[in-house]
Order: structure tokens, then sequence, then C-alpha cells
């Protein structure tokens, strides 16, 4: 009678820890997809400041090229699109040490335009993507009915 | 005999019991260990993402209001890298200055000359803050949040300073 009462204690105590080992990889599940979670926030909001900060490059000169490819100056030109370089801090530098790239595509219908797309390493994995426009003033002589602006 | 089996037979289950309790407790703390670790990573990643947040919208958003002919001007006052936002008014103009000081970056607004850092107020925690013209019409901002990462941030003026 006894050595039966012991048995169902001991039972007792597997079933506590069987559902004990269940609660606890739940709950590592849990913590591991908040850990992935929050570390691909900051990787989104850190490629978010990397295209706007391009944008704001091409916004910032009608020659948009020299402007990126001075403020990137390890940027490649590829005539119709610039491919931008950065590390893993989301710094600029060379082709060859690069963990994220850039590629601002440019093409021209009323304004000029400029897709920035942002991948990580030689992955297609897109991380972020903006387009942008820069809007130029008109010049004196489209204001005056002369030659627009092309 | 049939003592002694019983009695060794009891130090089993009790050595057994034991074994299970010193188990369930390793685990217990293991599981502690870790998940004190991650929430701990997760809350300094959050912090850093709402300083990175911070720094480009604020930034952002008091060039974009003071981005008018000759308001916008960088400069170096005592030991710190100043970016001053300037309003014409009709008899005065009014400096807001944006600058890093003592761990934070700070703003000061003033229309008077005079600029004593320690008395701006804070905005958000960055270890370096640093401005400067590229061109006439493009500001770079080179900051070092609290975690000691870098963040290099690009913004445009619509008008020209030159």
């Amino acid at each position: 009678m006894k050595h039966s009462k012991f048995s169902i204690f001991l039972m007792e105590i597997i079933l506590n820890i069987f559902l004990f080992t269940l609660f606890i990889i739940v709950c590592l599940q849990i913590f591991m997809k908040a850990n992935t979670l929050s570390k691909s926030a900051v990787t989104l909001q850190r490629s978010v400041n990397c295209c706007t900060s391009i944008a704001e490059v091409f916004q910032s000169s009608s020659d948009y090229k020299s402007a990126l490819l001075m403020t990137y100056p390890n940027a490649t030109d590829l005539d119709t699109k610039i491919q931008i370089y950065f590390d893993e801090q989301f710094e600029e530098c060379h082709q060859l040490d690069s963990y994220y790239r850039a590629v601002v595509t440019f093409s021209k219908d009323v304004v000029e335009t400029a897709d920035i797309c942002l991948y990580q390493g030689d992955d297609t994995t897109l991380l972020y993507s903006l387009s942008v426009s820069s809007y130029q003033p008109l010049q004196s002589m489209a204001l005056t009915g002369g030659d627009s602006v092309e | 005999m049939s003592y002694l089996k019983k009695s060794k037979e009891r130090t089993v289950d009790a050595l057994f019991l034991l074994s299970l309790f010193v188990v369930f407790g390793v685990i217990s703390l293991l599981v502690i260990h870790i998940g004190a670790n991650l929430y701990q990573t997760i809350a300094t990643r959050m912090k850093d993402n709402l300083e990175i947040r911070t720094y480009s919208t604020y930034l952002d958003e008091k060039i974009k209001q003071y981005d008018t002919v000759h308001s916008v001007s960088v400069t170096d006052i005592k030991d710190c890298s100043v970016l001053v936002l300037t309003q014409h008014n009709q008899d005065y103009d009014t400096n807001t200055y944006l600058y890093g000081y003592d761990g934070t970056i700070r703003e000061y607004v003033s229309s008077k000359a005079d600029f004593t850092p320690e008395d701006g107020i804070p905005i958000v925690k960055a270890k370096t803050f640093h401005v400067e013209f590229i061109t006439n019409s493009l500001l770079k901002f080179t900051i070092t949040d609290t975690s000691g990462n870098l963040h290099t941030l690009y913004q445009s003026l619509h008008t020209s300073n030159s």
C-alpha cells in the first residue's frame, strides 16, 4: 500500500517535470522570437535611415549622380544605376567589406526619380525600398516662354 | 533480508527523487538566466532603436521647419559642434541651437547672442554629436548612440545656404 502511494507520488513528480519542460520549450521559443523580432526591427530602422539618407543626397543637387558619388566615394557607377556598399553598422565601405548593398536606379518621367533598394549582401533579400523624386525649379528661360528644363 | 531489500529500494527511490529535484532546479535557473539575458538584450536593442528613430525624426523635423534662406548654419561654440536654426523676425532673430553636450543632444533657444551649452534642454542621449555642411544644401550628422554605434545621417536643404 505504502509502495503504491510512493509510485503515485513519483508519477506526479514526473508529470510535473514533463509539463515544466513543455512550458520551458514554449517560453524559450517566445524569447527567441522576441529576440529575432527586435533584431529585425533595428535592422529595418537602420535600413530606413540609410535609404532616407541616400534620398536626401539625391534631392540635394540637380547633378544628383555627382552628389551621390561624392558623398559615397566607394560607390560603383553603372550608368543608369549606382551601387553603394555598407558594412554591418550601415557605414559606407568598400565593395569587398560590404554587408549591405543599396542599388539606386535612376529614371526620368516628368521629374527625376530614383528607386532605392537595400539588399543584404549579394542576396536578393530586400530589406527596404524607397522611391524618391527630385523636383527641380523652372529656370528663367522656361518661365519667359523659352526652352523648358529637360 | 526482505527488510534490507526494501530499505535499499527506498534509498534508490529517494535518490531518484532528489536527482529529479536537482535537475528541475538547475533547468529552472538556466531558463531564468537565459530569459533575463534575452530580456536585457531586447531592452537595450529597443532603447537603441528608439534613440536612432529620435535622432532621425527630430533632426529631420527641425531642419524642415527652418528650411528658409540663411536660416540654417553650422558653427563650433565652446568645443561643441552646433547646428544653428534662425527664425528671422521683424526686429530681432531667434536662434535655436542643436548640439551635443554631456552625453545628450540638447536644444537651446535664445534671441540673444549668448549661448551656454549646459542650459539647453536634453532631447535624447548620445555619446557624440557632430554636424557639418558637405555642400551648400547638404548636411551630414555623425552621432554615436549610448551603445557606441555610429550613425551617419544626411539631410538636404531646399534652400541653399550660399
